[in-house]
């Protein structure tokens, strides 16, 4: 009996999060957030990094300190989740730095990539149209600059 | 001067009614400033079958590319177009030492919430003080990453309606033309979003 209370209970409280299509339901500020799972990465290539040119307006003297590493791409697509082109266009913010690049999946599947430093990011898997991500939850270097 | 009824619907034969119940949200009681967008879309059709999602995201006013203008929420509502404020102090350079501090680690998030307790004009218009006008037009090639797409330049007929429209809400709601902006002025967007039109 209290183990199915506990049960109910943890259900509820992750549904509040992610609902039973596994997506949260954002806000005015946030946009809405579905689970993204990517097959095991086997290789990662870092084409352009600390790429950008930010203005005085933008609060950031350069992107020198935008600087990642092979592996917090792969960290940052393991937490990462998706949202849609609209919601992408209307709430998440637009950062003057970025890294760019490519990488093998396990199952010989190629992808480019781009994470920029306001979290957001895009993959396109084989030249299929861009998935957008963002992970808010990315408080790791180089993101907590 | 414009011609707003109580429903704060223009009412102007230049202006078609296309009002968009899921863009509105609660009274906007004071108008302080317009910001100028793009849609990042290919046609009026796409935005308007955007606007059809529950807390849909828009503005006040769309226009098409052959400036037919069409007002998509009353001017006595907000909208949610703007989204996270830049610090107007950095554009102005008058951030106090205490400000600059807390600017120089990039973080919009912890930005706007120390820009949205400031007023007007020490910040920028937000959601709940701008009228927000969005021009019909997308960032290309869709085939790159976001920064490195350019939003597609805005047509001559969509300029002409854009700069009627703003000295019309200007004088009719009385915003200064020094409190119109566009979006990547005052929030972290593409920063060729609306850089090609003209008021």
């Amino acid at each position: 009996m209290v183990k199915a209370a506990l049960l109910g209970m943890l259900l509820l409280s992750t549904s509040a999060a992610f609902g039973i299509d596994r997506c949260t339901t954002g806000s005015d500020l946030e946009p809405s957030l579905c689970v993204f799972r990517l097959p095991r990465i086997a290789k990662v290539n870092i084409v352009e990094n600390a790429a950008g040119s930010p203005t005085p307006s933008d609060g950031i003297a350069s992107c020198s300190g935008f600087r990642i590493m092979q592996s917090q791409v792969r960290r940052y697509l393991q937490k990462a989740k998706m949202t849609s082109a609209d919601e992408a266009h209307a709430k998440l913010d637009w950062s003057p730095c970025h890294a760019s690049g490519e990488l093998v999946l396990s199952d010989g599947r190629k992808a480019a990539w781009d994470i920029n430093l306001s979290r957001a990011g895009s993959i396109s898997i084989d030249g299929a149209d861009s998935i957008i991500l963002y992970c808010p939850d990315c408080a790791f270097r180089p993101f907590d600059q | 001067m414009l011609v707003v009824n109580s429903q704060g619907w223009v009412i102007d034969p230049r202006i078609r009614l296309a009002i968009a119940a899921n863009v509105e949200r609660g009274p906007m009681t004071h108008v302080h400033g317009i910001v100028v967008h793009q849609t990042d879309s290919p046609t009026a059709e796409s935005a308007f079958n955007s606007y059809k999602r529950a807390a849909a995201m828009g503005a006040h006013f769309l226009i098409d590319k052959d400036g037919a203008i069409y007002q998509t929420a009353s001017v006595f509502k907000q909208t949610r177009h703007v989204g996270r404020l830049k610090a107007r102090c950095l554009l102005k350079q008058v951030c106090t030492p205490a400000e600059v501090m807390a600017y120089s680690h990039f973080n919009a998030e912890s930005m706007y919430r120390r820009e949205i307790r400031k007023s007007v004009p020490d910040r920028f218009p937000s959601n709940e003080d701008s009228i927000g006008i969005e021009l019909v037009g997308e960032a290309l090639p869709r085939n790159v990453p976001e920064p490195d797409r350019v939003y597609e330049t805005v047509t001559a007929a969509q300029n002409a309606s854009l700069k009627w429209l703003i000295a019309s809400l200007s004088a009719t709601l009385r915003v200064a033309m020094t409190e119109v902006f566009r979006h990547p002025t005052v929030s972290y967007k593409n920063r060729t979003e609306a850089s090609t039109a003209q008021w």
